[in-house]
């Protein structure tokens, strides 16, 4: 009866991850994507309420190894946080993978396109990777959920409010 | 014995089944309570890092509680299942259970929905007072002004700006210096927190800053906003935090006359601290309540669901503790009931197990102690018992060999009590009076006798009485059925240990037999000396007689010596007659018993008499007799005396009848050989002497035909009797025993 949220809690909504691209500057593995449909109807009234949106993604980077189980290289997640001050009216993204930078803008549009994208994150050190070697990039999207005002989430222990979770998008590659 | 054992298995099983289940809600309740704390526990870490997805193990929490929560509810409905099947079957106790649960229940029950909806109700109300339009629009309208505050501020940066930046253009400054100094005097006059001049490359090259800031670190202002600003882009500003305040900054480009590159004025206003934070509390506020408006239905979703939960916890709780009290009340008195019921049927060793120290074990104890009791006091009452039983078959055999002697000795005993009553009679008694035992006892002997024999007994009593002594003995003939006896009669009083007369035993002894067996004995002895002394002189008598009659009947003339003489030859003849049959019925032949032909006899004997006597009717009636010992000869004469007698007696009848009969009993194994007469009978005086010598109602009889008879009779062991016959006439019975064996 109750463990219906924690099943319908995935893919609550329809997102997905697109244009993902793995490359390198000199020295790091770079990813670049930008998800589609995060904010919804619901999401941009909470935010616009001053509930924080945390956009948190998960990277796995896996070796390929014939014969052998593959070998996780890495493994991190990076958040984008967007908040609405609403006495200024006026919308702050931290952005984790620029090192914690906020951008403030007053346009939502701006806000939301900045939580969606990701943007020549470092993924590892390409010291770490072994040439010639088959890899995989493996990212997913999470909408985290936080705390409610209040300590309303006591109240709440099973709601279900915009949270969502993508696929996990899968990228070959060879160094 | 075994039934026992099973029963008991069975309620020890159930017993341990019961124990488990309890154990079980308990760890249930129990767990409940801390899988709870956890969760709240793990909200409470909120963004703290966990190992497990705080949400997973929260759900996971959740999900144990609500089965946790299934299975207390089933159990507990598993209960009530099994109380009401218990009440079907009539369990002892069932219904007394179902009353407590019931009371339990409705004691939970009623004020708990009440609470629940009263509580539904209240939460209901006060979200939508808490709601209300009015705070709403209150919450706006500060909101807007905490923003109007920055709005202000963000105009007046901006106005100020744009102002002091056409200034500085149009001014001709020497040096920098001196756009310090005018920047200074900018500040006092307007009343700004700072102003600063920026290269296009985000350098300061002029700072003026208020004292309040002075010592604040300021943010760097972001590039893309110096670039905007060069591109011409009016209104830019910028709000930035610092330790005194907010600090709001409006920036302007202006073009200088010592350098090519434009230069960015930028003109800051400080919000205070506490200006800033009394705004931001506001901002706080509509935000929270935005939120908690956002979640509104969420929360009262919630907290329906979470009240009835515990609505439904507090419910399930009370019923189980009323199974739980119910089961401790129940169950001892169950058991006690149990018991009760057990040695009610007997199972005095019947032991309750104690297994509380409380008012019930109190009352098992006392249970066991009153059993033990009832135990012991039962073995004395089984001992005693045991010992009265064997007196009493003592007694009982005793008085079974006294009534056996009683019944068995050949005198008769008659017991009345003190109002008459007959209380006992033996069989002799019963055989002699002809009297069935069930016709006479308990009732009263005036009610039983007749007439004339109640007055024998009645002065035989008044007798006793008056003599003073405790018993007397007299001697009594009576007829009873026509027969009659000889008896001599002992009549003794009979006293209890104070004297007091508890009644009177009558035992008489039948002497009709000895009687005449003396009188016979006596009979043959007279008969014998008779025959002895008065046969030796008939002979001379005789031949004198003959002798004088033959020498003097020529001379003596006269009819005189004829007649005398002659009466003497007769009479002497007839005396050795007589004399001769007294010798044959003093020297009665030794019976000599050979198996004959019973009816054989008496047919040739019945046939002969009814060939001499043709005006008599005789009739024969014979069952089917055997072959048997007896004399022939000595009971052919028996059955020509009692015919001879039955010729004689119906020779005065017109219609003359004579009946001859012959039948057996099986049973007893007796012949009986009956002769009757229609004649005018015998009195009853003359029966007891009707078989003594010398008795004889003809004139011309010696009185010896039935006294032979009634001798050959008795020598054969058997009895004969007379008896009225019917309408009319004397029937003689002889009864023989029926002996076939040599």
């Amino acid at each position: 009866m109750l463990a219906g949220p924690l099943v319908q809690g995935a893919n609550a909504q329809d997102v997905s991850i697109k244009n993902i691209v793995v490359t390198n500057s000199s020295t790091d593995l770079l990813l670049f994507l930008e998800v589609e449909d995060a904010f919804t109807k619901e999401i941009v009234e909470g935010v616009q309420n001053g509930l924080p949106a945390v956009f948190s993604f998960e990277i796995q980077l896996t070796m390929v190894r014939s014969g052998w189980p593959d070998k996780e290289i890495y493994s991190g997640t990076s958040e984008h946080t967007l908040v609405y001050d609403n006495l200024k009216k006026n919308y702050t993204v931290t952005i984790e993978e620029r090192n914690g930078r906020q951008n403030v803008t007053d346009s939502l549009d701006n806000a939301m396109h900045l939580m969606e994208e990701v943007n020549g994150l470092k993924v590892i050190a390409l010291d770490a990777l072994v040439p010639d070697r088959q890899y995989i990039l493996e990212v997913r999207a999470v909408l985290a959920k936080k705390e409610l005002p209040f300590y309303v989430h006591y109240l709440i222990p099973f709601g279900d409010f915009w949270d969502f979770t993508t696929d996990w998008c899968e990228v070959r590659f060879k160094y | 014995m075994n039934e026992s054992i099973l029963h008991h298995n069975i309620v020890e099983q159930r017993k341990r089944r019961q124990r488990r289940i309890r154990y079980i809600i308990a760890g249930c309740l129990v767990f409940f309570l801390i899988s709870s704390y956890l969760e709240g526990h793990v909200y409470q870490l909120g963004t703290v890092s966990f190992p497990v997805s705080g949400n997973v193990l929260v759900f996971a929490l959740i999900n144990i509680n609500v089965i946790l929560l299934l299975l207390m509810v089933f159990l507990v409905l598993r209960n009530l299942v099994e109380l009401v099947f218990d009440r079907r079957r009539s369990v002892l106790g069932s219904r007394l259970r179902t009353k407590l649960v019931i009371s339990f229940v409705s004691l939970s029950l009623i004020p708990t929905t009440l609470l629940f909806f009263i509580a539904l109700q209240f939460v209901s109300t006060s979200m939508d007072y808490w709601f209300n339009i009015n705070v709403d629009r209150s919450l706006e309208q500060s909101l807007t002004l905490a923003q109007d505050v920055f709005q202000d501020v963000s105009d007046l940066v901006e106005e100020q700006g744009a102002e002091l930046a056409v200034s500085l253009a149009q001014k001709d400054f020497s040096n920098l210096d001196s756009v310090g100094k005018y920047l200074q005097e900018q500040v006092d006059l307007h009343n700004l927190s700072g102003l600063a001049v920026f290269t296009s490359n985000n350098t300061a090259v002029l700072n003026v800053l208020i004292e309040e800031i002075a010592g604040n670190e300021v943010p760097v202002i972001p590039t893309g906003l110096i670039r905007r600003s060069i591109n011409g882009e009016k209104g830019v500003n910028v709000s930035q935090a610092i330790v005194a305040g907010e600090l709001v900054r409006g920036l302007v480009a202006f073009d200088s006359h010592y350098n090519d590159e434009p230069y960015i004025l930028v003109t800051s206003k400080l919000i205070p601290r506490d200006r800033l934070e009394r705004m931001e509390v506001i901002s706080k506020g509509v935000q929270g309540y935005k939120q908690l408006l956002l979640l509104k239905k969420p929360i009262k979703t919630s907290l329906l669901v979470m009240l009835l939960i515990v609505t439904l916890l507090i419910i399930f709780s009370a019923i189980w503790f009323g199974f739980y009290v119910a089961d401790g009340l129940t169950r001892p008195m169950a058991k006690l009931a149990l018991g009760i019921k057990r040695v009610a049927d007997g199972e005095l060793d019947f032991v309750l197990e104690k297994d509380s120290g409380d008012e019930m074990g109190t009352l098992v104890e006392s249970f066991n102690m009153m059993t033990k009791d009832l135990l012991s006091s039962k073995i004395q009452v089984e001992e005693g018992h045991n010992a009265l039983e064997h007196v009493n078959e003592e007694t009982e055999r005793r008085r079974r060999y006294t009534e056996i002697i009683l019944q068995n000795v050949t005198t008769g005993v008659i017991s009345l009590d003190a109002q008459g009553r007959v209380i006992t009679i033996n069989k002799f008694a019963e055989d002699l009076l002809k009297v069935e035992k069930e016709e006479v006892v308990h009732k009263s002997y005036k009610s039983i006798l007749r007439l004339n024999h109640l007055g024998i007994l009645e002065s035989f009593f008044i007798e006793l009485a008056e003599s003073g002594k405790s018993s007397i003995q007299r001697p009594l003939k009576i007829t009873v059925n026509n027969e009659t006896l000889s008896l001599r009669v002992n009549f003794s009083k009979l006293e209890d240990d104070d004297g007091q007369p508890i009644g009177i035993v009558i035992v008489f002894d039948n002497l009709t037999e000895i009687e005449k067996i003396q009188r016979m004995a006596a009979w043959r002895e007279v008969a014998r000396r008779i025959a002895h002394e008065v046969k030796n002189p008939l002979t001379p008598i005789q031949l004198s007689a003959q002798r004088l009659r033959k020498r003097y009947l020529d001379v003596i003339d006269g009819d005189i010596f004829d007649q005398c003489t002659r009466t003497i030859i007769i009479q002497v003849e007839e005396l050795k007659r007589l004399v001769s049959e007294f010798s044959s019925f003093a020297r009665m032949p030794a019976v000599r018993k050979t198996k004959s032909n019973l009816v054989d006899m008496v047919n040739e004997v019945f046939f002969l008499y009814k060939e001499a006597h043709k005006n008599i009717s005789f009739t024969l009636k014979t069952d089917e007799i055997p072959l048997c010992m007896f004399d022939v000869e000595q009971l052919r004469r028996v059955v020509v005396n009692l015919l001879d007698n039955a010729v004689a007696a119906c020779e005065q009848q017109n219609e003359k009848r004579v009946e001859i009969c012959i039948h057996k009993n099986d049973t007893d194994k007796l012949l009986f050989i009956e002769i009757a007469d229609n004649g005018p009978g015998v009195a009853d005086a003359d029966k007891v002497k009707l078989f003594e010598p010398y008795f004889s109602t003809k004139k011309t009889g010696t009185g010896l035909g039935l006294a032979i008879a009634s001798t050959v009779i008795s020598d054969h062991g058997g009895y004969i009797k007379v008896v009225d016959n019917q309408p009319v006439g004397a029937r003689f019975v002889v009864e023989l025993p029926l002996t076939q064996d040599v």
